[in-house]
């Protein structure tokens, strides 16, 4: 016989599933210190992508007096100065990431919990039968 | 009232039957609009304006995520920016860029507000963006809102400019990327529109928060008169030569779109019907949740007949009389 409440229940975690699940299950296989530094070293490298997009922007925007002053600056100075703001962007956005992840894989964790306990009340009423 | 109250249960229950195909049909408009906008701005690749085409860049979207749109539009105004000059597409692939490499891996759901603020811009209705946003979205659709408002101030600068911007050699090309960057960056009216937007973002966004009657109401209307004083004394210290008229009437025409969002929108709460399929060792369940829905029938009119002398009589009792 079909039992109504277990198929409901079932139905609402397969709902589930369909939806969020498949993301926090991906998410899920990952301990919290994997998750969230891969999603910081992702962050870090789309944020050198950028800085370096802004550079040769500035660059071609000032195209005519970096030609004239290449010979006349001080090469290490200029070099330390753009690694200064590189390295202000990158923690800073890393810094963003960080907090973002991990606020995420709290989320995460807290409705696979409620999951597990759909799971666990389901295995009550198989074993009731 | 009544009747409305009706129509939007109507409308509601409709909504929830045929839900599936109603997303493809409006994101297939949706993508045709902004599509066809794009075309009608900076229409220089005119293979990419041919109806053929079109249709098909529609139909795609309508059965992708609604993302895919956003990067398809992207991608039609970088094509027809290249055809204009080599400098437009470059100025315009940094902005997407980092619109996309900066922002949007944090959130993903709120990409589509960047594309509607430019068409809410060529609609001439860019009022109704930042209330909009703050009763549906979060303060965080600030961002994309801005980047919005200066993808749309681009545009409207590359097809306002665009016999002036094409050039032929290397460094022609190069004094024209400086010419188009400095130019963005000094329009005032473009960061004005960026703060005063995200002003009344916030704005509309903590008073429909408020746990007030009438919150949506009350944020809609705070919205509109903070966004009006903001952008006029902002005209007035950076004299951008706003229309005065023109800034009250289409806020006003704004309001009026969002009472029509507001009453379809506020309350949305309804859980969509799901298709799943599972099996235990019994069976094999193929089930379709449907969610209940009520639909309002008309209430009995009660007439209250001398109304204000039972009123008095209970006064009476309460003092003992």
């Amino acid at each position: 016989m079909l039992n109504e409440e277990r198929v409901i229940l079932m139905t609402r975690m397969a709902a589930y599933q369909q939806h969020e699940g498949k993301k926090n299950n991906a998410i899920n296989t990952y301990f919290r210190s994997d998750y969230v530094g891969f999603q910081v070293l992702k962050s870090i490298l789309s944020a050198t992508i950028v800085y370096l997009i802004l550079v040769a922007a500035y660059v071609m925007y000032h195209f005519s007096d970096v030609l004239q002053d290449i010979y006349n600056t001080d090469i290490m100075a200029t070099a330390k100065k753009y690694l200064v703001y590189y390295i202000a962007l990158v923690v800073i956005y890393s810094v963003i990431s960080f907090i973002i992840y991990s606020i995420r894989y709290r989320k995460m964790r807290g409705s696979m919990r409620a999951y597990y306990g759909c799971l666990k009340k389901l295995g009550r009423m198989y074993e009731k039968e | 009232m009544t009747s409305l109250l009706e129509l939007r249960e109507y409308i509601k229950s409709f909504y929830i039957k045929f839900e599936i195909y109603i997303t493809y049909v409006w994101k297939f408009f949706l993508a045709l609009m902004a599509f066809t906008m794009i075309g009608n701005k900076i229409g220089y690749q005119t293979s990419l304006m041919k109806l053929p085409i079109l249709l098909m860049a529609s139909l795609l979207c309508s059965i992708m995520p609604s993302n895919f749109m956003v990067l398809l539009s992207t991608g039609f105004i970088l094509a027809h920016l290249y055809k204009l000059s080599l400098p437009c597409a470059v100025v315009a692939l940094i902005v997407f860029l980092m619109m996309f490499l900066l922002y949007f891996r944090f959130s993903p759901k709120d990409t589509l507000a960047v594309m509607l603020t430019p068409m809410a811009f060529y609609l001439g209705l860019p009022y109704v963006m930042p209330i909009a946003l703050g009763l549906l979205g979060s303060p965080v659709s600030i961002i994309s809102m801005s980047f919005g408002v200066i993808v749309a101030f681009m545009i409207s600068y590359f097809s306002g400019n665009a016999t002036a911007l094409t050039a032929s050699d290397m460094e022609a090309k190069a004094t024209q990327f400086q010419a188009i960057i400095s130019e963005l960056l000094a329009n005032k009216q473009m960061w004005m529109y960026v703060a005063c937007f995200a002003l009344t973002l916030a704005v509309v966004y903590i008073i429909r928060r408020m746990s007030v009657d009438y919150s949506w109401t009350i944020a809609i209307i705070a919205g509109a008169i903070t966004d009006v004083i903001a952008l006029l004394i902002a005209d007035l210290i950076y004299t951008t030569e706003l229309s005065f008229l023109g800034i009250i009437l289409k806020s006003i025409i704004a309001v009026l779109i969002l009472f029509v969002i507001q009453f379809f929108a506020f309350n949305l709460d309804y859980t969509r019907i799901e298709k799943v399929q599972f099996e235990d060792d019994e069976y094999y369940y193929y089930v379709k949740a449907v969610p209940k829905v009520s639909v309002s029938t008309p209430a009995p009119q009660v007439k209250k007949i001398n109304q204000s002398n039972v009123s008095r009589d209970y006064r009476g009792r309460d003092r003992g009389e």
